[in-house]
This record gives C-alpha cells, sequence and structure tokens, in this order.
C-alpha cells in the first residue's frame, strides 16, 4: 500500500514538470520585456540589456526552464517578483494559506448542504422537496458565482449589515466567501449525490436488504449510501479544484488577501514570476487533492483494495463453483 | 402426519400504473403451498411469476404498482393486511427470497459473513459474537470453508454467491422459501450443485418452497406440484404427475413440444407461435387464444374459469378433459 | 414491461428508422417540462441577442448624463448606469457577445476534441497514451486556471477570450468523446464492419460517430453554458472582454464600484447570465436523458 503511494507520488512528478514547462513556454510568449517591467519604461537600453543578461533572459528557454526547475528543487526558489523584487516564494507561502482556507470551507459548505439533500432528494423522489431541490440544483450550478458574491454583499453587508463584505480577519468574514465559493459545486454535489443514490437504490443488493426485512433507515443508510458514496468521492475531488480556480475570482470580490487575488494582481502588473509560481503551486495542490481521492477509493471500495493486497491472499480465491 | 396449509393466495391481482398505461401483470391468481412441499411456478418472462413472488414478499414497488385486489394468508394471517413493522418482520424469517442474479445479489461493500449476520441480528437478536459463529456455521452449511467470512462478494464465482444468498435465505429458518429462478444465470454444472444442495437443506429443515423458473427439467426435479403461469393467469396447476404426464392445457402442451429431446429424432422444434400478449392490453377471453390451436369463437367471448380435471388437477381451458 | 413493436417497418428502411428515431427522440423531450421551459427560455434569448436592433429602445452607448443612476421605471427597465446609459439595451446587446463567445469557444473545442478524441479512442494502444498523457498534463489544472493564463498570455478582446476557453475545454471535450469511442471499437458490431471491408474513414463516419453524437451534443450544450460564465468571469478580473463592451461579465466588474448605492446595475447583468447558463443546462440534461432513456426509470 505504501508502495502504491509512493510509486503514485513519483508518477505525479513528470507531468508536475511538464506542467511547469507548459506554464513557462506560455508565459514567455506573454506580452512585455521583464527587464523594462522591473526598471521602468523609460530606462536606457543599456540598463536594460545588462538586466537581462542577469535574469538570464538571453539563454535559450530550455536552459532557462532548467534553472528554474533546478531553484524549486534546490533551494525552493520561484524566482524574485518583478515588482518588489522579494522572493516570490516567501509571498505565495504567506497567502496560500488563506486560499486554502477558503477552498476548504467551500469544500464544507459543500458537503454540508450537497449531500444531506442529495440524499433526502432521492430517498423521497418525485415529492415537493425532491421537486424544489432539482430546480434549486440546476439554479445553483448555472449561477456566476461572483455575481452571487456581489448580491450576498449588497444584501447582506451593505443592506442589512449583518456580514462584513471585505477583508478576513476572523469567522464572521469567512461566511460570505466560503458560500460564495461553495454554491456552485454545493449544486453539483447535489445532483450526484441524488443521482447516485437513485442508481444505488435501484441495485439488486437493495432488494436483497429489504427481502431480510431490514428496515428502510438502514436500507438507505448503511446500503445505498455507503456504496453511493464512491462517485460522490470524484466529484468531491474535481470540486475542490474548481474551488482553487473560482479563489481566484472571489479573493478578489471580497479581498481577501490569498493567493488568487495575489495572481490576478500580478497578472495586471505583468509580474510573471508571481504568476508562474502562484498557478503552479496551484498545480501541485490540485494534483495532490486528486492523489488522495484516488486513495481514498481504496479505502472505500473493497474491489479496489483487494488489487493491494498482495499474492499472499490471492492464492485464498479458489474459484470452484 | 397431515400435510397442513402453509400459503393460500386467494384471487391476488397485481397491477403496475404508469405514465403509458396500466399493466395487469397478475389476474387473480390462486396458489397453495403446504408444509414442506416444493411448488413450481412455470412460465415465460414477463408471465407475471416475479410479480407474484414480490407480492407475497410485500416488496412490489410501489409506485408503480399496486396490489388490487385478494388475500395472501400466512398460517392465518393475511400478509397484505398487516403493517409494515409486522411484514418486516416476517420477511426474512418467516419468508425469505432467493433472487435470479447471485452476481448482483450481495453488496459489493461488505464482508459475505457480516451479509449473513445482518439477518441474524435483525431477527434472532443474536449478538454480534454469536451471530458471526452461527453465519460461519451457515457458511459451511452451504458448501463454503467458514474462513472465507471476511471476504468480499466479487472474490467469489457465481455459483458461490448464490451459495451466501441461499445462506442468507434460510439464515433464521425461515418457512417458506421463495426462489426466483435460483439457477437460470449458473452454468449448467453448477446448476446441477446448486440444486441439489437445496433439496437437501429443503429436506433437513422440512421448508416449504416455491420453485419460479421457466425450465421444464428442474421442476420435474425439484417439484412435488406445478402452477403454469401465462398473462398473469394460472392456466393449468396439478401434481408433477398432473402436468407432465396428464397434460391438459393447450399452452402446457405447448411448453413441452417446444424442448428439444435427446430421445428420437427430431426435424425442427416447435416453437409456440405468436408472442404473450401485451400485459397493457390484454385481449378479452381466453388470453391464450390467439396463440391456440384449438381457439374457437367461444374461447374469445369470455374469460375462462379454472375447470377441476381431477383431485387437486385445475385447468383453464373449455377444451380440456 | 416493454410495448410490443409497433412498426415492423421501422427496421426495413434504414432512412425511415432514423427519422422515426428523431421523432421518438423528440416525443420524450416534449415530456420533460424543465427541459421545454430551457429549451424556449434559450431560444428567447437567442432571438433577442439577434434582434437587439429592433427590441433595444436605446442604443449600446447612448450616454446620458441627466439620466445617470437611474433605478429600474418604465423607460428603463432595468435603470441606468454611470453613464446614463439604458442598462436593458446593453444586456441585450451584451448577449450577442456572450452567445458568440459560448458557440465558438464551444465549436473550437469541440472540433479539436473530437479529432483528438477520437484519434485516441479508435487507435488506442501508443497513440491513446501518449495523447492522454498530454491531456492529463492539461487537466492538471483547473480549468479556469487555465483559461485565466491563457488569457494573460493572449490579452484581452473577444477573440483571444473565444481562444482561451477554446483551448482551456478542449482536452475534457477530447476525453468525453473518447470514452465510448473506446467502448464502442471493441463491439462486435465494428468487427463485422471490418469484416465486409469498409475502410476506416467509412467505418468511423457510419457506425461510430452516429453513437457518440448523443454524448457530444449533451456536453456541447453543457459547454456553452460554462463558456458563458467562464468568459463572464473572465471579464470580471480585468482578463476576456472589457468595459466599455456590454459583455455581461464586463458590465458586472464595471458596476460594482457602485453597488451600494445602484443594485440595479450588477443585478441584471448577472440575472441574464443566470437564465442562459440556466436554460442551457436543463436543455442538456433533458437532451441526455431524451437520448439515453435507459438512464431514466
Amino acid at each position: 500500500m505504501v508502495k502504491y503511494v509512493l510509486k503514485r507520488l513519483l508518477m505525479m512528478i513528470p507531468v508536475v514538470l511538464a506542467v511547469i514547462l507548459l506554464l513557462y513556454v506560455l508565459l514567455t510568449l506573454a506580452p512585455g520585456d521583464p527587464a523594462r517591467i522591473i526598471l521602468g519604461e523609460d530606462a536606457a537600453q543599456e540598463l536594460v540589456e545588462a538586466k537581462r543578461e542577469e535574469l538570464g533572459l538571453n539563454d535559450p528557454i530550455l536552459i532557462q526552464y532548467g534553472k528554474y526547475v533546478a531553484g524549486i528543487m534546490t533551494k525552493g526558489s520561484f524566482g524574485n517578483s518583478y515588482s518588489t523584487g522579494k522572493p516570490v516564494a516567501d509571498a505565495l507561502l504567506e497567502r496560500f494559506p488563506t486560499t486554502l482556507g477558503l477552498a476548504v470551507s467551500g469544500l464544507l459548505v459543500m458537503s454540508l448542504i450537497g449531500i444531506p439533500i442529495g440524499i433526502i432528494s432521492a430517498v423521497r423522489q418525485y415529492s415537493w422537496i425532491d421537486n424544489i431541490s432539482v430546480a434549486v440544483g440546476m439554479i445553483g450550478v448555472s449561477m456566476p458565482n461572483f455575481w452571487l458574491g456581489l448580491v450576498l454583499i449588497m444584501f447582506f453587508s451593505l443592506k442589512l449589515g449583518w456580514l462584513p463584505a471585505s477583508g478576513f480577519y476572523g469567522p464572521a468574514y469567512w461566511i460570505l466567501p466560503a458560500i460564495t465559493v461553495g454554491v456552485n459545486s454545493a449544486a453539483t454535489l447535489m445532483r450526484t449525490t441524488r443521482s447516485s443514490m437513485l442508481e444505488c437504490v435501484r441495485q439488486d443488493y437493495i432488494r436483497t436488504a429489504r427481502a431480510k426485512g431490514q428496515k428502510e433507515s438502514v436500507v438507505v443508510m448503511h446500503h445505498a449510501l455507503r456504496n453511493a458514496l464512491i462517485p460522490i468521492i470524484t466529484v468531491l475531488g474535481m470540486q475542490f479544484g474548481i474551488l482553487l480556480g473560482g479563489a481566484v475570482v472571489i479573493e478578489s470580490i471580497f479581498s481577501i488577501p490569498g493567493l488568487g487575488k495575489y495572481i490576478v494582481d500580478s497578472i495586471q502588473t505583468r509580474d510573471y514570476p508571481v504568476v508562474l509560481g502562484g498557478v503552479v503551486l496551484m498545480a501541485i495542490c490540485f494534483s495532490l487533492v486528486n492523489l488522495a481521492v484516488d486513495l481514498l477509493y481504496t479505502a472505500v471500495d473493497p474491489r479496489i483494495k483487494t488489487q493491494f493486497q498482495g499474492k499472499k491472499k490471492r492464492k485464498r480465491e479458489v474459484k470452484t463453483g | 402426519m397431515e400435510n397442513k396449509e402453509l400459503l393460500n393466495i386467494k384471487d391476488l391481482s397485481i397491477q403496475y400504473q404508469t405514465d403509458d398505461g396500466i399493466c395487469y401483470a397478475v389476474n387473480k391468481i390462486n396458489l397453495i403451498v403446504k408444509r414442506g412441499e416444493t411448488v413450481g411456478l412455470v412460465g415465460e418472462t414477463g408471465a407475471g411469476k416475479t410479480t407474484v413472488a414480490l407480492g407475497i414478499m410485500g416488496l412490489v414497488p410501489d409506485p408503480p404498482g399496486k396490489v388490487m385486489e385478494g388475500s395472501i394468508t400466512l398460517a392465518g394471517e393475511d400478509l397484505l393486511k398487516v403493517s409494515d413493522a409486522k411484514m418486516r418482520s416476517i420477511r426474512g424469517k418467516k419468508i425469505s427470497m432467493i433472487f435470479q442474479d447471485p452476481m448482483t445479489a450481495l453488496n459489493p461493500i461488505d464482508k459475505v459473513g457480516d451479509q449473513i449476520q445482518e439477518v441474524l441480528r435483525l431477527h434472532n437478536h443474536l449478538s454480534k459474537t454469536d451471530a458471526a459463529k452461527k453465519a460461519c456455521e451457515l457458511l459451511e452449511l452451504v458448501g463454503i470453508p467458514a474462513e472465507r467470512y471476511g471476504d468480499y462478494p466479487h472474490q467469489f464465482s457465481g455459483g458461490m454467491k448464490q451459495r451466501i444468498v441461499i445462506a442468507i435465505a434460510l439464515a433464521c429458518d425461515p418457512e417458506l422459501l421463495i426462489a426466483d429462478e435460483p439457477t437460470t444465470a449458473l452454468d449448467v454444472t453448477i446448476q446441477a450443485q446448486v440444486l441439489d444442495m437445496m433439496n437437501e437443506l429443503k429436506n433437513k429443515f422440512n421448508t416449504s418452497m416455491i420453485l419460479i423458473t421457466h425450465d421444464l427439467g428442474v421442476v420435474a426435479e425439484m417439484c412435488e406440484r406445478v402452477a403454469i403461469i401465462y398473462a398473469g393467469e394460472i392456466v393449468e396447476s396439478g401434481t408433477v404427475k398432473h402436468i407432465y404426464d396428464e397434460t391438459a392445457h393447450p399452452y402446457t402442451k405447448g411448453l413441452f413440444g417446444s424442448l428439444p429431446s435427446v430421445a428420437g429424432d427430431q426435424p425442427r422444434l416447435t416453437p409456440i407461435p405468436g408472442l404473450m400478449p401485451d400485459p397493457m392490453d390484454l385481449p378479452v377471453g381466453c388470453k391464450f387464444a390467439p396463440r391456440c390451436s384449438m381457439a374457437a369463437d367461444e374461447c374469445r367471448k369470455e374469460a375462462v374459469p379454472l375447470k377441476e380435471l381431477g383431485p387437486g388437477h385445475v385447468c383453464r381451458c373449455i377444451h380440456a378433459e | 414491461m416493454r410495448k410490443q413493436d409497433e412498426n415492423p417497418a421501422k427496421t426495413i428502411n434504414g432512412k425511415e428508422k432514423r427519422k422515426s428515431q428523431f421523432y421518438e427522440i423528440w416525443r420524450r423531450m416534449r415530456k420533460n417540462r424543465m427541459a421545454m421551459i430551457g429549451l424556449i427560455i434559450i431560444l428567447l434569448l437567442f432571438l433577442s441577442a439577434v434582434f437587439a436592433g429592433f427590441l433595444a429602445p436605446y442604443g449600446i452607448d447612448d450616454q446620458n448624463t441627466k439620466e445617470r443612476f437611474l433605478g429600474p421605471s418604465l423607460q428603463h427597465l432595468f435603470g441606468t448606469d454611470q453613464y446614463g446609459r439604458d442598462i436593458f439595451s446593453r444586456v441585450l446587446y451584451g448577449g450577442r457577445i456572450s452567445l458568440t463567445i459560448g458557440l465558438v469557444s464551444t465549436s473550437i473545442s469541440g472540433f479539436f476534441g473530437i479529432i483528438l478524441g477520437s484519434i485516441a479512442g479508435y487507435y488506442g494502444g501508443r497513440l491513446d497514451n501518449v495523447i492522454m498523457r498530454i491531456l492529463d498534463v492539461f487537466m492538471s489544472l483547473p480549468t479556469m486556471l487555465t483559461a485565466i493564463v491563457v488569457s494573460a498570455v493572449l490579452g484581452p478582446g473577444i477573440g483571444n477570450c473565444m481562444l482561451a476557453l477554446g483551448i482551456a475545454t478542449t482536452p475534457r471535450f477530447a476525453r468525453v468523446v473518447r470514452g465510448p469511442i473506446l467502448q464502442i471499437r471493441n463491439q462486435e458490431y465494428i468487427e463485422a464492419a471490418h469484416a465486409i471491408d469498409l475502410s476506416t474513414p467509412q467505418i468511423i463516419w457510419k457506425h461510430i460517430l452516429p453513437n457518440v453524437l448523443a454524448p457530444i451534443i449533451v456536453q456541447a450544450t453543457l459547454y456553452i453554458a460554462g463558456a458563458v460564465i467562464a468568459a463572464a468571469g473572465l471579464s470580471f478580473v480585468g482578463l476576456g472582454v472589457q468595459p466599455p463592451s456590454s459583455e455581461w461579465g464586463a458590465m458586472l466588474s464595471a458596476g460594482r464600484a457602485y453597488i451600494r448605492d445602484c443594485w440595479w446595475i450588477v443585478t441584471f447583468p448577472g440575472i441574464a447570465i443566470l437564465l442562459t447558463c440556466f436554460s442551457l443546462n436543463v436543455l442538456g440534461d433533458g437532451l441526455r436523458d431524451a437520448l439515453d432513456p435507459r438512464l431514466k426509470n
């Protein structure tokens, strides 16, 4: 099992390296000369040339990329910001936990709302609860969450004054952003839970459970839900990536000093090392979450678990009639 | 010892009410099962056999299914009138059911031993350890080594899965076992093994059985009495001798005639021409008339009642002797 | 309970079979009330975008400093913005931009996605592996992030926005196409087609694509909805389409400063986005159910 985890982590490395290469090349194509960005548009040509030499911008792209990656792996350095001149890594690490916190709180909102409503909806199919949930779910999935953020601010902060509109200084500041970030995902999760439960409830083993005389609540929770969780976990993983991506926009609305806002601001100021470092960090985070989801599968689904139990136990699978 | 009546089904009718129309699945069925007896219920796919079984178990999905009329009396009690809680206490304990497809009948993420244990703890109120012990005994009883208690369904072959299903069904020593095509999904060689085992257990515990099948060979081996079901009605019923040697109904004759015979030459199989009528659009009069070579005008005019041809042998045909 | 085949002639003439298949699909769609509502809404939105010139009471850029910051009224259904422009008219014209972005970017990702996905799915083996590895690299980034990065590189503007979104969603579209193709490729009727010596393009065109068409249509519908929201999101953060364009996201971005006193500037463009996506999503779901009724009860 540990071997499998290590193997997967190892397999992640070439993918991450490829992503870094892709992003590096992309950003090199972006408009703007880094030397001019740092020194200012009016700087003298010789200074600009010297700066370019200093930054290694005259080397072939692959060499530049190689140095960049080497910098990450040996010194944990993502280069220096064009605007502040300070190490990007420090700035990233300062802001990353905030974004992570936002994504996780979105995950919580999404699970606490999405899963129970999905279950109830499935168990009471065609009832008024179900019909409303399905309609609301559709609206939730179609809603631009940054617009919802603005609406929530207008209503709860500006009109009612109950909750703060910006900043990130305490628990009250988390509520509106968490809801905003989580709304699309909550709706998606609700729909997935509902359809997964509906599918499970139709399975033969549910009929077997009922034929045993089992109570309906146990049939739903123990038999149906535990099987329905498997696709639900996949969606959780995918949604985390979407939450990370969405955080970028949401942080701007609520003036939350997180990684997303930092990336967006840096795009405006053409501070490419920051953009590159920030996106790379998010990519690594996303890949790790996907890996975690895969591992979670093996814990939940014994059909996958037995694949990793080794030859000793395999011998016992004597398949005679 | 006098054979006492265990189950008495009187005038049972079950419909499925769908958007496209009403499906008359079961139409005034009468069936009696005595203690220790095995009754075969024979018919084509779609004849209503499974619906009858689900009706007895109280598992007809509602919506869209509805029991319209009739009574199902088990040792004096009408199952159609008991409370849900009472029915749940009967399911799995007094009446058990085995379904057709063993591959999907077991919960994939529960250990097989735990699935047997579930029934024991539910009805016999055994403690966890006692139930586990009994479950191991039951596994051995159906020919599966007790060490495999902790294995998962996907680690067993189809035949073994069916044995586990049988173990679950017999765990609480039911008075009546309903087996819905228990061996249809299995290889012929495994079929024989499983049927033998069922016979052994049946005799050991003096369990009554309703064996639903379309296979006349299996019926001959396992049953004392047989009922032939067509378009939701019993068209002929009697002892095995009555049905096999004194075949009366044209449909039953057709069933025998369409079997390939190992003895003697047959240039072609003689299937029964046509298809079973659409249960949403049943003909007035004899339901078999459209396909029957002996059909006369009077057959199509009104519904044909059951005619008694001898002690315990009835037939729904005006031409039968 | 199966209704017996009403029309045996269906199977005799191939053409007739296809025609009645469409009718069957349409009949199933019609039963789904939500999907029908979605269809009507998106048609109305589409028509209002096309005929914005006739429907809009004011021009897209008609500034009127005397009528700034007016709330919704009969003269200005959605109110006016900071320049005195009529928001209702701007929303109508904005529909053209948003729907265009949605359609074009989905076409781009559909085009490349189908090619890549078909090659990967049909030829399998090494080629499939290579293509999937490359797509995996793209998919280790959330879609929005990819769109932002590509947009940052290309710069703002409607063309770049469509390109960025198209590129960002191509990998997932390819995956959607690849799945069914992989499945079908191994089925026996393809072997049979080979056995009667049909050429590869013929096989793909006649046998494989019709079966993949259903998921492609469903995905495309849902992707258009996603593209509309994503485009609005890009505009909102300063990429994508910028003010003074009346793209809905750009309107939201520009109106942000005034939410304290003028709720209407931000609310109505947002509702437009919501309505568009809602109708497309509901339609897409309805299509999915109608095209594969096995998935329903």
